[in-house]
Order: C-alpha cells, then sequence, then structure tokens
C-alpha cells in the first residue's frame, strides 16, 4: 500500500531550483521575469481594490463622519475598541457566531465531500449528470425565498404545523426556537449548498489517477481501501486547502440569512459579528466600532489561518502556501 | 406616501414607526428657541392655504385630512411660470418600486422635464441601501443638488453635515418669504419643524400623514364580534380569540409585536414617546401604562392569537381575506388601503379607536406629518437655489391643482384616459408614471382622502380621523433638538423594541424589562432626556 | 431510451456493485432529489398561477388549476427588463473572460514557490480573506479611477477573487513535475509550458473557477447600486427591486393602485433568475465529469 500512498502524494509544488545555487540576483530575474509580469496585474488589483481601500478602516481609531471624511473625522485612540469590548451585544455576538461556526464545520463541512464522492460513484453518466444539475440549483436561490420557503413548510403556520393542528397533534416549534436556532441554520446551508459545494470536490476527484485505482484493485484493495488509499490521499491538498481558506474565514456566517431571521429567534440567538457589524455602521451610523469589530474579526481568522497552515507543514502537507 | 413600511424600517430592527419614535431626525428651535441665521429668532415659514377646489369633507389644521367624493372638474393652476432655467438637476431620493423605464424610453419623464424646464438626473436608494448610498455620496463628496435625509436611518451628525454641505434655506422661506413658493406656503408648520435644526431652516419637508399608527382591520370580521372595540383589555382580547382558529389558518392579529404594545399604550392612556410636567420629561419606557401595554400583549400572545409567525407574507391580501383580521399601518399606509386593488368589492376595512382600560376614551399618538426632508447642496449659488425651490414648489403642488394631476397622472391620451369623470392610468402609464414615485420623495402635496367611487370610504375615513383627533396627543419634543437622539436614539430605542419582542414572545420575562430600560437610560436616554428638557426650558 | 437502471460500462478492476449497495444509493439519492426539486416546482407552479387561486391558497400554489403567464408578462413589460438582462449577459462574457485571463495569468505566476515576488502575492491575496475594505473608501477609489457610472465599475472591482485564485494555482502546482522537466529538456519557455502542459490538464478546475466567476457576475447587485446610474443596472438589480421583503407593501402605502407585486411574480423573477444558469451548466459539465487527467498522464 505505502507505494500507491506516496505514488499518490503530490509533488512537493515544483520548487525552481535551476539557477539557485549560483543565487545571482541577475540570474534568478531572468529565470522569474515572465512568471513575474505574469502576476504583476493581478497585483496590482488586490492593491488598488483591496489594501489601498483598506487603508480605510483607520475609522476604526476615529469618530468617523462621511462629510469630514477620513482627514476630517477626530481621532479617538482605542476608544471604539474599549466600548465594543465593554458592550454585552459584542460578546453576544461571538458567543453565537462561534457556536454556529464550529456547528457547521462539523456538519456542514464534510457533506459536500460525501455527496461528491456519491456522485463520483455513480456509473450512468446520463443520470449523473442529471443529479448533478439538480443538486446545483438551490445555490441560486436567494435567501428571502429561501427563508421564505422553509416558513411555508416549517413555520408556525406552514404546511407541517397545518397539517398536525388538523389532526390535533401538537406543533413542532421549528422555525422560532431560539435554542435550535443554529441547528435550523445549518440545515438550511446544507439544503442550499451542499450541491453546489460538491463542484470543488468533483473536479479534484476526476484529477486523481485513474490507474491508482487499478493498481490498488490488483493488490487486493475492496471498495472502501480504494477510497480510504487512494480517492481520499488523491483530494487531500484540496481538502487541507479548502479547511485551512474556511478557517480564514470562520467568523463570518450566513449575515444575509441570519438578517433574515432575526425576528424568528430574537437577537439573543442570532446576533452574530456579521450582523453586530451591520447594525452598528450601516443602520446606526457607528462606523468606528462597526470597523474595529470588523478588524478583530479578521486578526482571528488570521491567527487560526496561520496555525493551521504551520500545523499542515508540519504534518508534511503543502497548506496554502509556502514558506 | 409611506416611508415607514415594515421593511425600511423592520430592517433597522424597528417596528414601531416614525409615530411611535417620533423623535427623529429633525427638531429644533421652535418659534424664538434659538438665534436664527440673521441673529433673530427663528421665524417660520407662514402658513397659506391652497385657495383650490373646495373639499366636500374639510380639513383642518390640526391635521385632518380634506376628503373629496368627485374628482375636481377643473383643476387650479398652482405655479405660475416654468420654474426651470434648462439646466440638469441632480438629486438622491428614495424609491423602492420597480425600476422606472429610462428617461430615452419614459414619455412621462421627459414631458416632465419639459414642463419643469429641467432635466432631472435622480439617484436612488431602497431600504438598507439607502443609508450606505447617502453616506457613499456624501463621503465622495459629490452632493446631489438635492439630497433627501430620512428619518431614523442611521444618519449621524445630521447637524454638522447639513451646516457643511446644504443651503441655510431660512432667507428664502423663512415668515413671509416662503410666499414666493405658494406650494410650499401650504404646508402647515408642524410639517416645516422636520427641517429644522439649530434654529434654521435647512430643507424642504416631506409632508406626510399626521396621523401615528392605526389598528386597521377587516369589517366583516370584526362586524362578527361586534365591532373593533371592547370595553375592557380582556373584553378585547376574548375577541381576539373569537376570531382566532389555528385549525382553520386564521388570527386576530399580524405579528408585529412591539406595533400592537404601541396600540395598547395607546388604551391605557400612554405617553406620545415623552411626557412633559413641570420641564420635567419622562420616556414611555419609564411609564406604568406601557408595562400594562405589554403585559396585555403577553396575555394575547399566550392565547395564540398573533399569527404563529414573525413575518407574513402578503399580509395585505390576509387581511383582505380575514385570515388575519387586523394590521398595525401607519397613518399614510392608512389611508391608502382603499386604494389597493379589490379593496371595496372583495372587503372592507374597520379603524381601531383606542378605548380607554377603564371605561372612557384612550389616547391617539399623532405623527409629525412629514417624512425626511429635502437638502439642497451649497454648491448652488443664491440664483440656483431660487430656481430649485421653485422646482420643489412644483412638485408639492397639492390635489386639485393642474399640476398634481399632472404629476400623478401624466398626459391625457399618453398615461391616462379620463372614464366617468375621473382618470384611469393606460398600461403604459403604470410603467412610466413611476418616475413621480421618485419625485415624492424630494416633496409632494400634502395628504388629501380621494377614493373614486367609494363615497362611504371616504366619509368612513374622515369620520374615523375626527375621532382620532378628539383623543389625540402629540408627542412633547416635537421641534426640539437633541444631538444624542439623532446619534444614538435610533439604535436604543431599537434595543428596547427587541426585548419586548422577546417579552412577547415568552422569550424573555418581563422582570427583565427594568434593567433593559437601566441600560437604555445609561447608554444615552438620559441624555436626550436631559437635551431635550434644556430645549424646551430655552424656548420657554 | 436507454434503460437508465441497466448497468453501464465500467472499468474491469470495479467490482459489481451489489445490489443492495445500488438501492441504498439510489434511494439516497432520489430523497436529496425531492428534497432540492420541491420548492423549485412550488415556485414554477405558483409563478404561473392566477392572482385569485393565490389568494385562496395562501401564497404557494403548487400545480396552478389554470396557469397564466401574466406574471412573466407583467415582468417583460416595459422593457427594463429586457435592458437589463442584455447588461447582465454582457458583463457576465466579458467580466468572466477577463477574470479567467487574469486569474491565470496570477496564478500560474505564483505557482512556483520560491520564484521572484511569489510569496508577497500569495500572502497579499490571503489577506483579503481576513480583512474587508470599508464601502466608503472602495466607493472612493472607483471614484477616483474615473469608473463611476460606466460599466466598467460592474467589472474591474471585483475581476479577481483571492478563493479562485488560490484554487486554480494549487491545481497548476499539482501538475507531475515530470512533465514540466520533459518539457523543460524540450526547450519549452515558461508561456510555452503553461499553454502546452498546464492549460490543458487543468480543463476542470478552470471550468469550475469560470462557472464561479461567471454565477458572482450573474447575481452581483451591491456594485450597481453604489457605482452606476439606473440605467446601467444589470438584472439582479431590477429583479431585487421586485423580490426585496417591502415588495407587498407599496401600491396601498404609495397611494397609488398598481398591482403590488405579488407572489406570482416574485417567483417568475426567480425563475428568470435561476433558468440562464441551468441552461448553460450543462456545456461546462462536461470538463469536470470525466476525467482529463488519466489519459494525458498516459500519453
Amino acid at each position: 500500500m505505502t507505494t500507491v500512498e506516496s505514488a499518490v502524494r503530490p509533488p512537493q509544488g515544483q520548487r525552481r531550483t535551476e539557477g539557485e545555487a549560483s543565487g545571482k540576483r541577475a540570474g534568478r530575474w531572468r529565470r522569474d521575469k515572465t512568471l513575474f509580469f505574469l502576476a504583476l496585474p493581478g497585483a496590482l488589483y488586490f492593491v488598488l481594490f483591496f489594501y489601498i481601500p483598506l487603508l480605510g478602516n483607520v475609522v476604526a481609531f476615529q469618530d468617523y463622519a462621511p462629510f469630514l471624511g477620513f482627514t476630517g473625522s477626530s481621532f479617538v485612540g482605542f476608544e471604539n475598541f474599549t466600548a465594543m469590548l465593554a458592550d454585552d451585544a459584542f460578546w453576544k455576538a461571538v458567543g453565537n457566531t462561534l457556536e454556529i461556526t464550529l456547528l457547521q464545520l462539523f456538519l456542514y463541512f464534510p457533506a459536500p465531500l460525501a455527496l461528491a464522492l456519491l456522485l463520483h460513484g455513480m456509473l450512468g453518466n446520463r443520470l449523473k449528470r442529471l443529479v448533478q444539475t439538480v443538486v446545483y440549483l438551490p445555490h441560486f436561490m436567494s435567501w428571502v425565498i429561501v427563508v421564505a420557503m422553509f416558513q411555508q413548510v416549517f413555520g408556525g403556520a406552514g404546511s407541517l404545523n397545518m397539517f398536525l393542528r388538523q389532526n390535533d397533534i401538537s406543533i413542532l416549534n421549528i422555525m422560532n426556537n431560539p435554542d435550535t436556532f443554529s441547528l435550523l441554520m445549518t440545515s438550511q446551508v446544507i439544503w442550499k449548498d451542499c450541491g453546489w459545494g460538491t463542484i470543488m470536490f468533483l473536479a479534484a476527484l476526476v484529477a486523481v489517477d485513474q490507474n491508482l485505482y487499478e493498481a490498488a484493485a490488483v493488490d487486493g484493495g475492496g471498495k472502501w481501501r480504494r477510497l480510504w488509499h487512494v480517492t481520499l490521499p488523491g483530494i487531500r491538498p484540496v481538502l487541507i486547502m479548502l479547511f485551512i481558506l474556511r478557517l480564514g474565514d470562520i467568523l463570518s456566517v450566513g449575515f444575509e440569512q441570519i438578517l433574515l431571521q432575526r425576528k424568528f429567534v430574537g437577537a439573543n440567538a442570532s446576533e452574530v459579528i456579521d450582523t453586530y457589524v451591520f447594525y452598528n455602521g450601516v443602520i446606526d451610523g457607528n462606523w468606528g466600532i462597526s470597523t474595529a469589530a470588523g478588524l478583530m474579526k479578521g486578526i482571528i481568522g488570521a491567527a487560526l489561518m496561520l496555525a493551521a497552515n504551520k500545523l499542515a507543514h508540519r504534518l508534511g502537507e503543502q497548506g496554502v502556501y509556502n514558506r | 406616501m409611506n416611508l415607514n413600511r415594515r421593511s425600511f424600517l423592520g430592517l433597522a430592527g424597528l417596528t414601531a414607526a416614525v409615530a411611535v419614535t417620533g423623535c427623529s431626525t429633525s427638531g429644533g428651535g421652535t418659534a424664538g428657541s434659538k438665534a436664527g441665521a440673521a441673529g433673530g429668532p427663528l421665524k417660520m415659514p407662514t402658513y397659506v392655504p391652497f385657495a383650490g377646489p373646495t373639499p366636500d369633507l374639510p380639513g383642518n389644521a390640526q391635521g385632518l385630512d380634506p376628503g373629496f367624493l368627485k374628482f375636481p372638474a377643473s383643476p387650479v393652476k398652482s405655479v405660475k411660470a416654468v420654474p426651470g432655467d434648462g439646466s440638469t438637476i441632480t438629486g438622491l431620493t428614495y424609491y423602492d418600486g420597480p425600476i422606472v423605464p429610462q428617461m430615452s424610453g419614459n414619455a412621462f419623464w421627459q414631458e416632465v422635464n419639459k414642463r419643469l424646464g429641467v432635466t432631472f438626473n435622480l439617484d436612488t436608494g431602497n431600504d438598507e441601501g439607502y443609508p450606505t448610498k447617502f453616506n457613499t455620496i456624501v463621503a465622495g463628496g459629490e452632493i446631489k443638488d438635492f439630497m433627501w435625509v430620512a428619518p431614523n436611518q442611521g444618519l449621524t451628525k445630521i447637524a454638522q453635515l447639513a451646516e457643511a454641505k446644504f443651503v441655510d434655506l431660512t432667507p428664502f422661506v423663512s415668515g413671509d418669504a416662503v410666499k414666493e413658493y405658494p406650494n410650499l406656503a401650504n404646508f402647515q408648520e408642524m410639517t416645516w419643524q422636520a427641517a429644522v435644526m439649530n434654529g434654521k431652516i435647512w430643507g424642504v419637508p416631506v409632508p406626510y400623514s399626521f396621523f401615528g399608527q392605526v389598528y386597521a382591520g377587516n369589517k366583516k370580521s370584526w362586524d362578527s364580534v361586534d365591532g373593533f372595540t371592547a370595553k375592557t383589555p380582556d373584553e378585547l382580547i376574548e375577541k381576539f380569540k373569537q376570531l382566532t382558529d389555528a385549525k382553520a389558518g386564521r388570527w386576530a392579529l399580524e405579528p408585529a409585536y412591539v406595533n400592537a404594545v404601541a396600540q395598547f399604550n395607546q388604551i391605557f392612556r400612554g405617553v406620545n414617546t415623552w411626557k412633559l410636567e413641570g420641564g420635567k420629561l419622562t420616556h414611555m419606557f419609564e411609564t406604568q401604562e406601557y408595562v400594562s401595554a405589554i403585559e396585555m400583549a403577553i396575555k394575547a400572545f399566550q392565547a395564540g392569537v398573533f399569527y404563529p409567525d414573525p413575518k407574513i407574507t402578503d399580509i395585505a391580501s390576509k387581511v383582505a381575506q380575514g385570515t388575519v383580521a387586523a394590521q398595525v399601518l401607519s397613518g399614510a399606509g392608512w389611508v391608502g388601503v382603499p386604494n389597493q386593488p379589490g379593496y371595496g368589492t372583495a372587503w372592507e376595512m374597520t379603524t381601531f379607536i383606542p378605548f380607554g382600560h377603564d371605561g372612557g376614551k384612550g389616547v391617539h399618538n399623532l405623527a409629525r406629518g412629514s417624512v425626511g426632508f429635502t437638502g439642497i447642496s451649497n454648491k448652488n449659488d443664491e440664483k440656483k437655489t431660487k430656481m430649485l425651490l421653485k422646482v420643489l414648489d412644483y412638485l408639492a403642488a397639492p390635489f386639485g391643482s393642474e399640476e398634481w394631476f399632472f404629476l400623478n397622472y401624466g398626459v391625457a391620451g399618453t398615461q391616462h384616459k379620463m372614464e366617468k369623470g375621473a382618470p384611469v392610468k393606460t398600461k403604459e402609464g403604470e410603467t412610466q408614471l413611476a418616475f413621480s414615485n421618485q419625485l415624492k420623495f424630494m416633496t409632494q402635496s400634502p395628504e388629501f382622502l380621494y377614493y373614486p367611487g367609494m363615497d362611504e370610504t371616504t366619509k368612513a375615513i374622515h369620520t374615523a380621523q375626527q375621532q382620532l383627533l378628539e383623543i389625540s396627543q402629540p408627542s412633547p419634543i416635537l421641534g426640539h433638538y437633541s444631538e444624542t437622539n439623532i446619534d444614538k436614539g435610533q439604535s436604543l430605542t431599537s434595543k428596547v423594541y427587541e426585548y419586548i419582542e422577546d417579552a412577547v414572545t415568552g422569550r424573555r420575562p418581563l422582570t427583565d424589562f427594568k434593567s433593559v430600560v437601566e441600560e437604555w437610560k445609561s447608554g444615552g436616554g438620559d441624555k436626550i432626556r436631559k437635551e431635550f428638557e434644556e430645549s424646551i426650558a430655552k424656548a420657554g | 431510451m436507454r434503460n437508465p437502471f441497466a448497468l453501464p460500462p465500467m472499468p474491469p478492476w470495479m467490482e459489481k456493485p451489489t445490489v443492495l449497495g445500488r438501492a441504498t444509493k439510489g434511494i439516497a439519492l432520489t430523497i436529496i432529489c425531492v428534497l432540492v426539486l420541491y420548492p423549485f416546482v412550488l415556485a414554477v407552479g405558483t409563478s404561473l398561477a392566477s392572482a385569485d387561486e393565490l389568494r385562496a391558497a395562501g401564497g404557494w400554489v403548487l400545480i396552478p388549476s389554470e396557469p397564466t403567464l401574466e406574471a412573466y408578462q407583467v415582468l417583460l413589460s416595459g422593457g427594463v427588463v429586457t435592458k437589463a438582462a442584455v447588461v447582465t449577459v454582457g458583463v457576465t462574457v466579458i467580466g468572466t473572460a477577463l477574470s479567467m485571463l487574469a486569474t491565470i495569468m496570477i496564478a500560474y505566476g505564483t505557482s512556483r514557490p520560491g520564484s521572484l515576488g511569489s510569496r508577497w502575492i500569495v500572502l497579499m491575496m490571503l489577506g483579503t480573506f481576513l480583512f474587508a475594505p470599508g464601502i466608503i473608501p472602495s466607493f472612493l477609489m472607483v471614484k477616483q479611477l474615473g469608473m463611476l457610472d460606466t460599466y466598467a465599475a460592474l467589472v474591474l472591482p471585483v475581476l479577481l477573487n483571492a478563493f479562485n485564485v488560490i484554487v486554480v494555482r494549487q491545481f497548476f502546482m499539482n501538475v507531475p513535475n515530470e512533465l514540466l522537466d520533459a518539457a523543460r529538456m524540450d526547450g519549452a519557455t515558461d508561456m510555452t509550458i503553461l499553454r502546452k502542459v498546464i492549460l490543458p490538464l487543468s480543463k476542470a478546475v478552470l471550468a469550475v473557477v469560470g462557472l464561479f466567476y461567471a454565477v458572482s457576475y450573474w447575481n452581483a447587485f451591491f456594485n450597481a447600486m453604489l457605482y452606476v446610474q439606473s440605467d446601467k443596472y444589470p438584472l439582479q438589480m431590477i429583479l431585487r427591486s421586485y423580490i426585496i421583503e417591502a415588495g407587498e407593501m407599496n401600491a396601498g402605502d404609495l397611494g397609488i393602485a398598481h398591482l403590488p407585486p405579488g407572489q406570482a411574480i416574485k417567483m417568475a423573477v426567480l425563475v428568470c433568475a435561476v433558468a440562464p444558469i441551468v441552461c448553460v451548466y450543462p456545456f461546462l459539465q462536461k470538463y469536470f465529469v470525466k476525467g482529463v487527467l488519466t489519459g494525458a498522464i498516459k500519453g
């Protein structure tokens, strides 16, 4: 088995070695200039449309008002941060965010992989394509409609509960229950995006060398063994990459989805960092506090992402970026 | 026209409308409170009522809308000359309907340009997008000629913004100067308060109903329980129960809990946001009446009379069907109901007039008679400002004037045709005339009642308005200004409202209310109170 | 039609699936399909139902008794929707093409660890996952570049998505070294390697990322709201105006008697928004359902 496994392991990047021994700047430049010029326009894009506007986050340290501008607004030091940390609603939002995000990490993250394996294992090509098209559909429904449909089926006046009422069975409080809100959210996300999430895995699955399956079968590997020793190692780099990227974004959970259902369960159960930022910034005009919350979110995400990437390197994986 | 619909404020975490949160963007010196531009006290624009066709049911200065049973046969000309000078006018205004066909393909828009002598180049925003758009435009430094300033929408430091970017309109419209613009002179003083800050007039207000929120019910449903009224709160809840049949999918009340509390508050004769006694203010959150109202809503919730989901699709048609017996509407939304398709044939409306919890009468909490104001960019010189005011004067043309008729129905044969003396929009007109809804958020005609072919409805609403006015109370802070209220009042109030939703639905106990109000006070409520009290003291 | 239940040809090394296994899989997939399809059938049914039927049924109709296209007619009247559809198609096609070009360039440019600047550029891209520039500074940048109220404002500010770039880069990096070495041995330049080796081997991921970009251009509305005036609005901006929660209240509140965009129109909007993507999808699908890499490596 080891032979198979090591063969499947992806090459550790095509680290450039030619000319490196000489260590000459000019040599390196000659060697890399094509790549450098190819990457340049994209890099310029990120500077222009991301990093320069990002400087606007200076308002986290200001008492900002749009008509005064970034230069005209007064600086207040860390006042926005202390105000935020003293705000119960902020900590409530942090708690809810963590609860929802962890639940989604365990329940939602693996779901598309499972579905992708199921789809990949299907043999009939025509049927496979049909099923795939079908499972992608919900991704294109806006949250407004998804929530309306969930309410139509599971709401207090929804078809399920109307049926229960008419048959004198006690009704099920699914949509309006703060205690199970995170579960409801997760199932909505799975319904909406699980199919769509399979795309990346399917693309990775077709990239697994078919010869390896054959080799494994010759070695006497059964279906599950092939899954464990060929399929999963084959898509491991993609899996790890997606996982690390997800960690960086871990504190963003379903903004629009939550906003739409805030009334159903109340702010106590549904305030997350993103809605906190929204209500403070856009609705209440507290630009400083909302930006400060956004910055905090980014710093935590950065720490998680760097740690995960480091761990991946320790385990001999490529991670997202190399040192 | 109505801004404070469910979604506009709903997304802002605000269920009760301007009527309840009355203390909003505007305010400022009443006559004589603070120094005006010239150093003297601010003189509010003189009120000169429009001398148009006599209404069949007269209005009054307290806010009673004039009612018309027939469309005025010969509309009066209210604007003497073409207001514009041929230039292009930019503006940011509110609009949330289906997108309007562009100028090049919109004959009505072109005709508006022609008659007003300008080219309108409007930008619009809606719902939560409005404050975003407003703030980006302000930050970008490209203030439009007209900027609609929304009430209650997270637009902070409005007074300073106005000082920095808007024309001080005081010299143009204060006192008799407003007579230059007869249709603006037709706005009542209470309406103008929306645009007053620091003793100056910073814009032209958008007139709006003086009435606060009302419970509008399906008449047939309520007739079956002997009318939408009662002698005691318990009797009313009993009626709610009778109107509810969950198995059949019927409920008495829409699930707007905070609005319901506001209605019940009126049964207990609660205050209109603030109570003024001997120069001291008490907020409604601090009154026993308000607590009683919450208790009543909790009772109603436990009786299962609210629609079981906190959101409802097609509430209008559910009330029409009688599957929900009553909904809370803003003053303007309420008088707009009879314009809905199917009204009068399929169903009719009845209005809840608050009774007193211990016998006698309840109260009705008035709104402010405006919905924000339109500021004019100070990039414009005096001459251009006057021209822009003339344009707003045209847009403010009241019902019964030629200009109102044109703005709402376009040109005969193109956007509408006359049937039995009343205009009916053509299919083409329906789409093109949506443009006039963008104009309405810059300013519009004061409210009126006119429902073609529905004389009884017109009379019924006019009567209900009189009954509400009899028991009405205005907010004592009207015309006063608190900066903290503008910057923080909204978010403070919405936090309390979120608690009320939790309390009514049983997610949090009523005993928490005290600490929630304490938080409201320490978070800024006390500061707002102090600022208002100072403003009131100065005004004497 | 071929019997869908007949066993298709399969690789010789794979054992014949058991009846039980096939049945379980079949049932699982059927349940998934029903769960997903029911709401869509409901949406299509509702979009075809008459106003009276909807009112009687409480807002949703699965199979309308008298189907009508009224909702679609209302939507398409006035020419606003058709104009916006042209904008959206243009933005989607041009935007996706530009985005793919830029993505391939930057992904390839950073795909060899140790090459000049690649590490910094990758770190820069990762940063975009963590922080977000505010709406106002982004607006100011677009304004500074003179792009306000131009179609460019709908494409350039969202030209690249770091996630997509990193995914493509990952796949580029996974192309076996032997192939690259072989190509270099033949004297191929970096550009030739990209064209002749990397791109042909990455069709699957490029199809996926192309789809991602296309879908995000198709669904975008926020930048349109901020950066352009209504004559340049894309389809989603128009459709949204029908679907946002406010919809139902308009007519009565504004005191005008036009028909409120009811449930049928909302659902027609949904159908209009989803249908084109569903139609385009099968053309891309072929790239990622069958193995591309196998043959190439053998050959």
